[in-house]
């Protein structure tokens, strides 16, 4: 049944039982109403005797005569005076013929009314008689004149009788009729009373009826709050847990982290292990993604292998994990944990699209006791596995102080890298580079320094690498090639300058447009430039690396290998990229007098480039002996402390001379610097 | 005549009326038998259970000495006239009470040989009244005199009943009390 159709179905029952009570109700007053006339009706029927009066009427007339008779009997004791009382009771009641009920029963009828006044002229005769003179004849008159009323009168008790007999039968028939209309709504009531209770049972089922629609209805609403409540404990799940792994979030190890240094105070301490997964990038590459899922899933389950009820292994995102550990004693602990940990996550993983094995990296972070916040030891924990991977993979690290200071020196150089430039700290030096064979300088290698207003000179390898990191070194090597360009277009014709480029440079889209900014602004002639590579730049995309090396040769300037020997040292790399020049580390030459198998390559190297076409300069020519050598086996060019160390472009002045040479110039060892 | 009243009718009145005539009684007695003879023709005489008596275990009654006994009167319709008439009289209890009657009920007799039982309880219940005048008139034997037990029909419903019109005797001349 629907709810509309049932509350109609109350609403017509309440309708119905209104009405049957209002029926009773009407019932009831007509009831009583009917009482009231049947009471009437009773009391009528007990009214004044019309029939006694009239018999009454007819025997006074009578006894009138009888005393008349007596009185005329002599010795009767009856006198004249018994038939005045008589004659003076029938006048009474001759006058109670003139008004009242007999008055109307007399006038319906005209024979009772001739009856009537009959009476009453006979009466009025007999008082006229017995009032006048006394006479002896008069009794006998008088007695003759009433005995004509004896039939009349004797009628008149007859109609009277009749009269009496028909009201009383319209009385009976009229009670009779009130008695059937009285059980008719005695009927009728019983009736709506039956009716009553019928509506009354009725409305009790629909009401069972409702509240058991009502119950379901609670219940099914019970139901959904409870489905409510479980999508709720659901959405609180997956708002805090990582879906592939179940394990808690970075959301939830935060708060879980917060909680368990708030409780720090209550005893034990916490100990906060960060791990990395190392070459899990490969798995995914090789193995693919679900492999990879695979994988993280075994992870989480081998971490939670490792740690004791109450530890929190979280998965913080990508590969990384963290574990909080709760009522930790000593840093030792934490170490054995990460020591388990590093172990355990080392062993093969069977991915059923093969086998894979990883390293994993921790860093150890441990609450100390002064007041600790959980990003706070979130970062310290970074740190370590920062140190951790720099030390080599497979390995973990407890976090130390230092590093943070460490960390904070670096953040410092960093910022004021950044704006370095824009305050001009960064200076060109210029160190000489000089031709064997025509015993004169032919160029110079433009080196990049920082002047740190606190520090003095920075060294390049402290802070190219971190300008690679940061992004800087684009810009910063756009200066620096715009710089020597500028400062080399000062010098004499012949007289060279080489540039390096940081692998990060060489792969940057505007480096030509770069180059040819340079030259164009400073007028220099593109065959006066010379731009060193890396080993290092040459080892992804050979093909752009190519079209590159292909562009700027295209420009007119000379193309350098750098560092030659230190990296793979591909011979492969000379046959594939055209270089006009082939420079060999300090490394082999800082050995080449006294280690043959130094000697041995760099005597292959100036072999080989001789052989291919290129020239080749010789970095890092501290000695006499080594010069020698470098002389005899063919070097073209050599550079090093032996003739200068490098200087700023306004302290170089002097190799312009034309009788200058390096055996012109103080040439004392000195030590890197 | 006594048949003319239902004896079933008797007996309750009596079981009804017992202790208020008991006490008309016995309030009648402590009067004492101080009646005066009557001077004119007498128009009334009780007997029976009472207790002043002027005419051996007779009180007779002439128009004086009943007046004397102070009139009293109402208004009221009757079934025997066409409008209301007022009667005045002596009421039956001041009657009773002057007589020293201690019986339940009592005998009305009318000249005209109407005979009706009365129970004494009317007296105090309905203020019955034993009227002389009708209209401020004497009322001779030939208008229902000289005496008429009338009640004020007009006071309660019940009393416009065959019952009480029964009761209501013209032209009464003895009274029993029994």
């Amino acid at each position: 049944m629907t709810p509309a159709l049932q509350a109609g179905r109350s609403r017509w029952v309440k309708h119905g039982l209104l009405a049957l009570v209002l029926s009773l109700a009407l019932a009831a007053a007509y009831t009583s109403s009917l009482i009231v006339q049947r009471q009437q009706k009773l009391r009528e029927v007990s009214r004044y005797s019309l029939t006694w009066f009239a018999s009454q009427a007819t025997l006074e007339v009578s006894r009138l005569q009888g005393v008349t008779a007596a009185a005329l009997v002599p010795g009767s004791g009856v006198n004249e005076d018994d038939v005045q009382l008589w004659l003076d009771i029938v006048t009474n009641r001759v006058q109670l013929f003139e008004s009242g009920q007999v008055a109307e029963f007399v006038a319906a009828s005209g024979e009772l009314r001739a009856i009537v006044a009959a009476f009453r002229s006979t009466v009025h005769d007999g008082r006229t008689l017995m009032e006048g003179p006394a006479s002896p004849g008069r009794l006998r008159r008088l007695l003759a004149l009433f005995e004509a009323l004896n039939a009349p009168m004797s009628r008149l008790a007859a109609a009277a009788n009749t009269h009496g007999g028909v009201l009383v039968a319209k009385d009976q028939r009229q009670l009779g009729n009130l008695h059937w209309l009285f059980a008719a709504i005695l009927g009728a009531l019983t009736l709506c009373a039956f009716s009553l209770i019928g509506a009354l049972l009725r409305h009790n089922h629909l009401l069972a009826q409702a509240r058991e629609k009502v119950e379901q209805q609670n219940r099914t609403l019970e139901k959904r709050d409870s489905e409510l409540l479980s999508q709720n404990a659901r959405i609180f799940f997956l708002a805090h847990h990582d879906a592939l792994t179940g394990l808690p979030n970075r959301l939830m190890f935060h708060e879980q982290l917060e909680d368990a240094l708030a409780q720090q105070g209550q005893g034990g301490g916490v100990a906060l292990l960060c791990l990395d997964l190392d070459r899990f990038k490969q798995v995914n590459d090789t193995l693919g993604h679900p492999a990879g899922d695979m994988l993280l899933k075994a992870v989480a389950g081998r971490l939670l292998g490792c740690v004791r009820e109450g530890d929190v292994v979280a998965r913080l995102g990508g590969d990384e994990f963290a574990v909080l550990q709760r009522g930790t004693g000593p840093a030792e602990h934490a170490s054995d944990l990460a020591r388990r940990i590093v172990e355990t996550l080392g062993a093969p993983y069977d991915l059923g699209a093969g086998r894979a094995v990883i390293g994993a990296s921790a860093g150890i972070a441990v609450a100390a006791s002064a007041p600790c916040s959980a990003d706070m030891l979130l970062r310290s924990a970074d740190l370590a596995l920062y140190r951790a991977k720099g030390d080599g993979r497979g390995s973990f690290c407890l976090f130390e102080s230092s590093m943070d200071e460490q960390m904070r020196a670096r953040r410092a150089i960093e910022r004021d890298l950044r704006e370095a430039l824009v305050r001009n700290e960064f200076k060109m030096f210029y160190q000489p580079v000089f031709h064997l064979r025509d015993q004169r300088v032919s160029g110079f290698e433009a080196l990049l320094r920082w002047r740190h207003p606190d520090r003095g000179l920075v060294s390049p390898a402290e802070f190219v690498p971190l300008a690679e990191e940061l992004g800087l070194i684009v810009p910063v090597g756009e200066w620096a090639l715009a710089q020597a360009c500028a400062d080399a277009a000062t010098w004499p014709d012949g007289i060279r300058v080489a540039v390096n480029l940081s692998p990060v440079q060489f792969h940057s889209p505007g480096l030509v447009a770069a180059v040819q900014r340079g030259l164009q602004a400073s007028d220099l002639p593109a065959h006066r430039l010379e731009l060193e590579i890396t080993e290092s730049a040459l080892l992804q995309n050979s093909k752009a690396v190519l079209a590159t090396l292909h562009e700027l040769r295209a420009l007119g300037l000379r193309t350098a290998l750098d560092d030659f020997g230190t990296g793979y040292s591909s011979l492969s790399y000379l046959r594939s990229f055209p270089f006009d020049k082939l420079k060999i580390d300090q490394s082999f030459v800082r050995e080449v007098t006294h280690r043959p198998d130094c000697r041995a390559i760099v005597r292959s190297v100036l072999d080989l480039s001789r052989e291919l076409g290129m020239t080749t300069t010789a970095e890092g020519v501290e000695t006499e002996d080594q010069l020698g050598q470098l002389v005899r086996d063919g070097c073209t060019e050599v550079q090093g402390f032996l003739f200068d160390r490098p200087r700023p472009a306004a302290d170089i002045r002097h190799w312009f001379a034309p009788q200058a040479n390096w055996m012109g110039t103080a040439h004392e060892p000195v030590a890197i610097g | 005549m006594t048949a003319l009243v239902p004896r079933r009718t008797i007996v309750r009145t009596i079981v009804a009326c017992g202790l208020g005539a008991m006490g008309s009684a016995l309030a009648g007695s402590a009067r004492g038998g101080t009646l005066s003879s009557p001077a004119e023709k007498a128009i009334l005489t009780v007997t029976g259970l009472i207790t002043n008596t002027n005419e051996g275990d007779a009180a007779s009654f002439d128009r004086p000495m009943l007046e004397a006994l102070g009139l009293d009167g109402f208004r009221t319709m009757t079934p025997w006239y066409d409008r209301p008439v007022r009667f005045e009289g002596v009421r039956m209890r001041r009657l009773m009470q002057a007589v020293g009657a201690f019986g339940t009920d009592v005998v009305a007799f009318a000249l005209n040989d109407y005979v009706i039982e009365i129970p004494m309880c009317d007296f105090d219940r309905h203020g019955a009244l034993l009227a002389m005048k009708r209209d401020g008139v004497d009322m001779p034997v030939r208008d229902k005199g000289p005496l008429f037990i009338v009640y004020p029909y007009d006071s309660k419903p019940e009393l416009r009943s065959q019952q009480f019109y029964s009761r209501s005797a013209w032209q009464v001349a003895r009274l029993v009390v029994t």
